[in-house]
């Protein structure tokens, strides 16, 4: 459906998976006058090319309700300042973080947007005794989330339980590695237990250790990602443990670790030994945080279609967009059709090449079988392929040599590259290849410059 | 491997064509001579002469007469493994890839067996000619073949020039500038 299509109304709510769905690092939402991150230059290109698609911005007025919206972008992890924009387009909401709670909710709201404290139910609580500190707090998962500054999307989006929070606010420096970056909070060592304890008041069900936080796990009919945290990756499960990782190294770290024992253990039955056993691949699983020792991946239901496929399908609103924007950078695709164009050259190809005249008046099914592979019928042949396998393997090694060998030549300076005959001798009386004791022979020489023995 | 069996096919494919007879020798005047003892029809295809009593037939060079028996020699003789068998593909291969009636191939490209081979090979059951799709792989370990063919000519010849006793620099001279 083209977005100039789309009817506006009581259905234009989202509907999880099928309005919206992850891309990456970004959200595309179909939803009215949303802004772009202001940083992203991409986005703002779509933008201007929407823009001009749809006529000038400024001149909608009451006309702009009446107008299909176009889908905005919206980076995950954005802060508020990527909402700049949002009082100049109207937005309905005044921060990223109301924004992140519609998502939750799956309640963006339709053509007249609501006032998003009154209709946005939150899964993200800033309190005010969060609100100081940029943190948040998870309503579904009951995990406290740093929405200070970080490496996604702009935001730090580290879950915390809750002794870690001190630390997290106010350490001096991080590995350069570290997802995390410093937030520099200027907090006194005396502050530390009062905040623990006012946190662990308001919010008893918060995870107060790493250890914890790492049972915290979605809920069994909990569809989409935890939000608030770092966007789901795809990645391998554990399928006796169910713990996530990236990569299969890393899966395999995990089996030899925590369940090689498991295969010796008399009774047990066997494990599959195949890693594809072991693990199964999902395309969505996240990790509350990425820091050192509170990294531990679980899997995640996606929402709505995405379940259904192993990536995210594009829309038809995605596509229609992507090939607005490849137009105006590109220009228009010719019209013509591709596999047209296929049939009709490869025919006037053989036709002027002869291979039509070539065979007419022959059967194709009795000139095909001179061109098949030996039959066992035909034993000299059999035994031509054998060779010929032979003699092409060792082909294909001596071509493998000979780049070696050029490239050889190629690093080592000229006296190699036009050395022969006579001179191969004065080069080896010469002082520039004396390189100690093993003087080289004239047929390693010869051998190095690809000359005949 | 799959380029291998590509060429395969090519070597077969003219082995069968020379085992059953259903080849030409080109003379002053291409196909001039037949070793086919059916060649009574002639002057009525001229149009299509590679077509005789309507069997396909593939036009060979002395040479690849020449060679084609040789490998039917080796064939016949020595183990799939013997370095006799592996010359005679490679001499088989080098009177396909690089034959001596290039100015006829001007007139009519099938005169030679692998451009009769490439056109075969894009044949479909049933009739015509399959997709360029289809048909690039296959052209793909084809050119393959002859690339590798010709690299490893050149080489051998170059090194019987620099055997055979002649200057070195000259040698270099002729071949690379």
């Amino acid at each position: 459906m083209d977005f100039d299509d789309h009817p506006v109304g009581e259905d234009d709510r989202i509907n999880p998976g099928e309005r919206w769905s992850l891309r990456g690092p970004l959200l595309f939402l179909k939803h009215p006058s949303l802004s772009t991150d202001a940083d992203d230059n991409d986005a703002d290109l779509f933008w201007q090319v929407m823009e001009d698609e749809q006529g000038d911005p400024k001149d909608d007025g009451a006309e702009c309700n009446t107008r299909p919206h176009r889908p905005p972008i919206i980076a995950w992890g954005s802060d508020d300042s990527a909402f700049n924009l949002v009082n100049q387009r109207n937005l309905p909401y005044q921060s990223i973080g109301d924004f992140h709670s519609a998502i939750s909710e799956a309640h963006l709201p339709s053509t007249v947007p609501p006032e998003p404290a009154a209709a946005l139910p939150s899964a993200l609580e800033r309190g005010p005794i969060l609100r100081p500190y940029q943190l948040a707090y998870n309503t579904v998962n009951d995990i406290l989330i740093c929405e200070n500054p970080g490496k996604v999307g702009g935001m730090c989006c580290a879950a915390l339980p809750i002794n870690q929070v001190f630390k997290h606010l106010t350490q001096k420096a991080v590995r350069e590695t570290s997802d995390c970056i410093v937030h520099g909070y200027p907090l006194k060592p005396a502050e530390k237990a009062p905040l623990e304890q006012l946190l662990r008041e308001n919010y008893p069900k918060a995870p107060f250790t790493p250890a914890e936080m790492q049972q915290i796990i979605p809920h069994p009919d909990q569809i989409g990602p935890v939000v608030g945290v770092r966007p789901p990756v795809p990645g391998y499960i554990c399928s006796l443990c169910h713990r996530g990782y990236t990569s299969k190294d890393a899966a395999r770290a995990h089996w030899k670790q925590k369940h090689k024992i498991v295969n010796r253990n008399p009774g047990v039955p066997p494990l599959a030994t195949k890693f594809e056993d072991r693990f199964f691949w999902v395309p969505q699983m996240q990790s509350l945080s990425l820091h050192a020792n509170m990294i531990r991946y679980f899997a995640i239901r996606p929402d709505g279609a995405g379940s259904h496929s192993d990536h995210p399908a594009a829309s038809s609103d995605d596509m229609t967009a992507l090939n607005s924007l490849q137009d105006e950078v590109f220009g228009p695709d010719d019209e013509i059709d591709v596999d047209e164009i296929d049939v009709n050259a490869v025919q006037a190809f053989f036709k002027t090449s002869g291979a039509v005249d070539h065979v007419a008046g022959l059967s194709a099914d009795k000139l095909i079988p001179l061109v098949g592979l030996p039959r066992q019928d035909e034993p000299p042949l059999v035994k031509l392929r054998r060779a010929q396998s032979l003699r092409f393997t060792m082909y294909c090694k001596r071509v493998s040599t000979g780049s070696i060998a050029l490239r050889r030549l190629i690093v080592i300076t000229k006296p190699f590259v036009i050395l022969s005959g006579s001179k191969v001798d004065n080069y080896l009386r010469s002082p520039f290849y004396a390189t100690g004791d093993k003087q080289p022979t004239r047929s390693s020489i010869r051998r190095r410059c690809l000359l005949p023995e | 491997m799959k380029y291998s069996l590509e060429e395969l096919r090519l070597f077969a494919f003219v082995l069968r064509c020379f085992d059953s007879g259903q080849y030409f020798t080109d003379g002053a005047g291409g196909y001039s001579e037949t070793s086919s003892d059916t060649d009574t029809s002639q002057s009525s295809e001229t149009s299509a002469p590679h077509i005789r009593n309507g069997i396909y037939c593939i036009n060979l060079t002395l040479a690849q007469v020449s060679a084609i028996k040789n490998l039917n020699d080796r064939l016949a003789t020595c183990a799939y493994n013997s370095k006799d068998l592996r010359d005679a593909i490679d001499a088989l291969a080098e009177a396909l890839y690089m034959p001596d009636n290039t100015d006829e191939m001007l007139v009519n490209i099938f005169v030679s067996p692998v451009a009769a081979w490439m056109c075969l090979r894009s044949l479909v059951k049933g009739g015509g000619f399959a997709a360029p799709k289809l048909i690039t792989g296959k052209l793909v370990a084809g050119q393959c073949s002859i690339r590798l063919c010709i690299f490893f000519s050149v080489m051998r010849k170059w090194r019987q020039r620099r055997e055979a006793g002649k200057n070195a620099s000259e040698a270099e001279g002729d071949w690379f500038q």
